[in-house]
């Protein structure tokens, strides 16, 4: 019994990074200047974050509050928060790992 | 410093609200916020404005305390992200402040610490924490603690003893959970960031309208036409309304309550049509340049009597709505349609200003909403359950006494007041004893934390 619990978890968490990866990743598809991803988080993560947090709280409202749906929409808002870090995290290594070329110091 | 504060507001937070209803905590919560707020962010308290807001939010939270309805916490949720947002950034719209309040609720601690660098277009976390590294300096260690405990057990019966007499059920984990959850909390609001470019944006756009480069002298002229007969036409119809509508106000002897709610809900229905297609087409005639054409002179006065006479409209349902409330009493739905005759009022008074002052349509966006903000606040700080059952006992010709029962707990003891004074059947005198026993038995087993006035009056 224990087992399938831990599996039905594993799978509900394994499901829920999916869905969250797959919603931040379409808004960086959809944004034609997803380039610039500093540019997209500024614009389009406040949204996104009021929005998860309105339909997790609206989910939690329906479900009266349990624990369990508490711990998930909890997990679901990390998950999200880590994802949007990442993005971030990795631009940001992008445009550090650049060859800097040598001071041209014969040059006029 | 900064986080010793938080964490006494964490772990006060857990204990205020932890498996608890909302009562003296919500008071209590609201004044802890304002001391985080305010230790962070002295200078903005420094304003009239941030000291005005400040004060909305601690009256809601003492209303709470007073009266406990979905309403107050309503309001006071609103107080609260408006103050924040209020702090964020003073000059913006009151939606705005919304935007800035709520997002800086959700997510403030991620967007300071992630926050973009304009100049260096990088982004800084203030400190790169390896998350991996804690997560395996406390979980390898305490692994290897637990095996050893278990095996020096085995091996020692005055260790297993030792071991057998530590206690740890006073630690609850829900409870530090939800102080976690506070100290996230906390953690956001504590210095509030703004939404860009929403923000900025909002600062940038003024109320007042601009002449376009399209001005066109007998375009205009044929939209002037337009206006005056369109809204000469809409005069009329509104006064020979409102002549019929006197009529009726005057003549009427039939109260029965069918035809009186039939007359206020249509009336209302008629209204709601009426106010909203009036403010659209005022705003689509004057949405450009007509506000500056020379002869606009009879145009905006016809405007300014259709204007007045809707607010008449308004005036006469109220009339029939006051005079539905004194025959019959008291409700909710009744309080609803005046303050939204409150709301109408204020929508056409300030259609009239932008159209006197040529201003533009973020400009009725920003006073209507701050007009709803205001009623909110307002109205959450009367205690309606308690002042329908004192209205509807005290002067309404007649009531639903069924409907007052079933209200919330806030007119239990005015319930039980009016029960001892008044003669009432059998069947209500028994619900009314019911229901302030239940109230009675529950304020009784009321937490400090969920205390309510009506505790000090036991």
């Amino acid at each position: 019994m224990e087992t399938f619990v831990f599996i039905v978890l594993l799978i509900t968490v394994s499901l829920t990074f999916v869905f969250v990866r797959l919603s931040i990743s379409l808004i960086f598809w959809l944004v034609t200047d997803s380039k610039d991803k500093y540019a997209v988080f500024k614009k389009f993560f406040p949204y996104y974050i009021i929005i998860l947090t309105a339909l997790s709280i609206y989910t939690l409202k329906l479900l009266d509050f349990s624990y369990a749906a508490t711990y998930y929409f909890g997990i679901v808002h990390v998950i999200a928060l880590f994802i949007w870090r990442g993005e971030l995290k990795s631009y940001k290594k992008k445009i550090t790992d650049f060859a800097v070329e040598p001071n041209q110091t014969h040059l006029p | 410093m900064k986080n010793v504060i938080l964490f006494i507001a964490a772990v006060l937070f857990s204990t205020l609200f932890y498996e608890k209803s909302i009562g003296l905590n919500l008071c209590i919560f609201s004044v802890l916020t304002v001391i985080i707020l305010f230790i962070n962010n002295k200078n903005d308290f420094k304003t009239k404005d941030a000291i005005f807001y400040t004060a909305l939010y601690l009256g809601t939270g003492i209303a709470v305390f007073f009266h406990d309805s979905s309403l107050t916490i309503m309001a006071n949720l609103v107080a609260f992200f408006t103050l924040i947002g209020r702090l964020s950034q003073n000059k913006t719209s009151i939606y705005v402040n919304w935007l800035n309040g709520l997002y800086t609720t959700i997510a403030g601690w991620f967007h300071r610490n992630f926050a973009i660098n304009e100049t260096t277009q990088s982004v800084e976390p203030k400190t790169d924490i390896d998350y991996l590294h804690i997560a395996k300096i406390i979980i390898i260690p305490s692994i290897i603690v637990i095996i050893f405990i278990g095996l020096y057990q085995n091996g020692n019966p005055l260790f297993s003893e030792l071991i057998n007499k530590i206690d740890f059920s006073f630690f609850n984990i829900q409870w530090v959970l939800f102080a976690g959850l506070g100290y996230y909390l906390f953690s956001n609001i504590y210095q509030p960031v703004i939404v860009e470019p929403a923000t900025s944006e909002d600062i940038a756009l003024g109320n007042s309208l601009l002449k376009t480069s399209k001005f066109s002298i007998p375009k205009l002229k044929k939209e002037n036409q337009l206006g005056i007969i369109l809204i000469a036409m809409l005069n009329v119809l509104i006064v020979i309304f409102l002549i019929t509508e006197i009529t009726f106000i005057l003549t009427n002897l039939d109260i029965r309550a069918s035809v009186l709610s039939t007359q206020v809900h249509n009336g209302i229905n008629a209204l709601i049509a009426s106010i909203v297609i009036a403010i659209i087409i005022l705003l689509y005639i004057f949405r450009g340049d007509l506000n500056f054409y020379k002869d606009n002179a009879i145009v905006k006065h016809l405007a300014f009597t259709w204007i007045l006479l809707n607010i008449l409209l308004v005036i006469s349902i109220a009339i029939k709505n006051g005079q539905y409330i004194y025959y019959f009493g008291l409700t909710y739905k009744r309080i609803g349609v005046l303050i939204y005759l409150i709301l109408a009022i204020t929508g056409l008074i300030t259609t009239l200003n932008k159209i006197n002052t040529i201003k533009n349509i973020r400009y009725l966006m920003r006073c209507n909403t701050k007009a709803v903000f205001f009623v909110l606040i307002l109205t959450s700080l009367v205690n309606w359950d308690y002042q329908i059952t004192h209205y509807n006992f005290n002067y309404a010709k007649s009531m639903d006494v069924p409907y007052l029962i079933e209200l919330s707990d806030n007119n239990t003891l005015l319930l039980k007041d009016q029960l001892d004074k008044n003669e009432l059947n059998e069947e209500h005198a028994s619900r009314i004893e019911n229901k302030y026993y239940h109230y009675m038995l529950e304020l009784e087993n009321n937490s400090w934390q969920e205390w309510q006035y009506d505790n000090f009056k036991l």
